[in-house]
């Protein structure tokens, strides 16, 4: 046999084999029609022109020669087809590919997603809003946006989709809608695609359902009023209180003099008639009940001051200004003088930055603090007190350090409550207000302040404040 | 001396390897791509060997010209086997 007859009916051997493998991919439709009808020709093709060649060495049917010779040139014309047709495929199988990406993530989007022409009608609706609406998106298609706003929320909507046709082409807006489950607030979040001129060829928005946070919002409001009702209500009930137990205190007082002028005098008229030592057991028992009265209406005097003090720091008007804290500090420690002298203490202010606040309430903060570390020194060593301060990111923060009695960590929140003394025993004489008063002057004046201190090792009081503007 | 219809055949299949090189990047997406450019590598050398058979070496080329196209018809029909295989596994 010729070798190349023998050649010939190799490939025609191996075209075939290829022909029936890939009829049984058709077959298993394991390739689609569109490539398997190129690969067919091509093979097809190839076989012609191997059999061209094995009829023409035969001498059987030479007119099939030019058969041969077309199938030649259209055979790798077909190649190309068959590679194209691949090709096509293969991109149109990443593109279903990447839209059932997206897909999946739309359709299992809890949020809604919506697109709409220029104009403000459907192109798009998700899943998700088409169950929250309960409608199908081909009802929804080419309708307007606004038919599902509710009537006394359209005209508003319109001025603020409006926004979308100006830079930066974004708008967000909130309104009521009537779903399946009932009147729902919506939030949407919309923006406007472009074409190339810059115009508005179509917008997305994306809503949330926020039925349930505006809902708590509104009882959030409601509480913060009624909260803030009863706080001035109990203000004034303090306030009014206070106020009207000065008058019988007052009395009390007066009163409690003038039985203890009387009884000096009714001693002293007993002493001349000499009946004087037979009633005096008597007398010094009114004397000392006069005694716990008076004690106990000075006790109850300064309470009442006290609460006074608290309840007007409310109510009372700020005037915010620069504050030197230089300046201010030597008023104070001039105004303690006395206290200071006594417990011979050593008291060291740095260079204080000048914070922005009103100068009475910070006057006020800083002579308690100060007053505090002075009562509560350490008798067993020479008493120091440390006012530092430094201005970070726009907040003053002032520290004032001492070496006393110290604070347990347990009592750090503690100390701040009204009434509440650490040791109401103690040689320090007081009613727990003091520190109170500072808590509260610090809230108005948007302040803060804590303590770092352990029992026996002094105390450090940080005290923020607004610094001052740079403009 | 060569026919035409060889030349015109080599020519085409020349500008099928142009093409080839232009969607390379696609080309590569494909399944198996390496057989079915061997493949096609076999199928232009068995048509450059059927022009030049024409100027020298007649019979060695002619044969060379033979073995090329099986060596394509059968690196095509592992590629058509692997098409399937490479599917139905889902690369």
């Amino acid at each position: 046999m010729n070798p190349i007859v023998g050649l010939n009916t190799v490939s025609v051997f191996f075209i075939l084999l290829s022909f029936g493998i890939l009829l049984v991919w058709k077959l298993q439709k394991l390739i689609p029609t569109d490539l398997f009808l190129p690969a067919v020709l091509f093979l097809f093709l190839g076989l012609l022109g191997h059999i061209s060649n094995l009829l023409e060495w035969s001498g059987t049917a030479p007119f099939i020669d030019r058969y041969g010779d077309l199938a030649d040139i259209l055979q790798p014309i077909l190649f190309a087809v068959f590679v194209y047709t691949m090709i096509h495929h293969r991109q149109r199988e990443q593109i279903v590919a990447s839209e059932a990406k997206y897909r999946l993530l739309v359709d299992n989007q809890s949020d809604l997603i919506t697109k709409l022409d220029a104009k403000g009608n459907f192109l798009f609706v998700s899943p998700s809003y088409c169950r929250l609406f309960g409608k199908y998106e081909k009802d929804l298609f080419g309708r307007p946006f606004l038919e599902e706003v509710l009537p006394e929320d359209r005209t508003r909507i319109r001025q603020e989709m409006d926004i979308l046709y100006l830079p930066p082409y974004t708008c967000r807006f909130r309104h009521s809608a009537q779903t399946k489950y009932g009147l729902r607030v919506l939030s949407w979040s919309y923006r406007a695609l472009l074409d190339e001129k810059g115009k508005p060829l179509a917008i997305v928005g994306i809503g949330r359902d926020i039925t349930d946070q505006v809902q708590a919002e509104q009882e959030r409001e409601k509480m913060l009023q009624r909260l803030e009702a009863k706080n001035r209500e109990l203000q004034s009930l303090v306030y009014i209180s206070s106020h009207d137990l000065q008058s019988p205190l007052v009395n009390i007082r007066g009163f409690t003099g003038e039985l203890k002028t009387t009884c000096e005098q009714v001693k002293n008229v007993l002493k001349e008639c000499g009946q004087y030592e037979r009633i005096e057991p008597l007398l010094k028992d009114v004397e000392q009940s006069l005694y716990f009265i008076d004690s106990g209406a000075e006790k109850m005097q300064t309470l009442i001051d006290g609460l006074l003090k608290l309840s007007r720091i409310g109510s009372m008007e700020l005037t915010v200004q620069t504050v030197h804290m230089n300046g201010l500090m030597k008023s104070i420690i001039e105004g303690l003088r006395f206290q200071i002298q006594k417990s011979g203490c050593e008291i060291i202010v740095d260079n204080l930055p000048p914070c922005y606040s009103d100068l009475y309430q910070v006057n006020q903060v800083f002579t308690n603090l100060l007053d505090n570390a002075v009562k509560f020194l350490d008798p067993s060593r020479p008493g120091k007190i440390h006012v530092t301060g430094q201005e970070r990111n726009g907040v003053c923060e002032y520290r004032v350090i001492d070496n006393g009695i110290g604070i347990a960590p347990e009592h750090h929140e503690k100390i701040f409550e009204i009434f509440h003394r650490l040791n109401p025993d103690g040689p320090v004489k007081g009613i727990g207000l003091g520190l109170a008063i500072v808590r509260r002057i610090l809230d108005k004046l948007d302040g803060t302040i804590r303590v770092i201190s352990e029992d026996g090792r002094g105390a450090e009081f940080i005290v923020t404040l607004p610094a001052v503007p740079a403009s | 001396m060569f026919e035409e219809s060889e030349l015109i055949a080599l020519l085409i299949t020349v500008g099928v390897s142009f093409f080839l090189l232009a969607t390379r990047k696609i080309i590569i997406t494909l399944p198996s791509y390496q057989f079915l450019l061997v493949s096609f590598g076999f199928y232009l050398a068995s048509k450059v060997c059927t022009v030049l058979e024409g100027f020298f070496w007649e019979t060695a080329l002619n044969s060379l010209e033979h073995i090329c196209a099986i060596l394509s018809c059968a690196v095509f029909f592992w590629w058509c086997l692997r098409l399937g295989t490479d599917k139905e596994s889902g690369r």
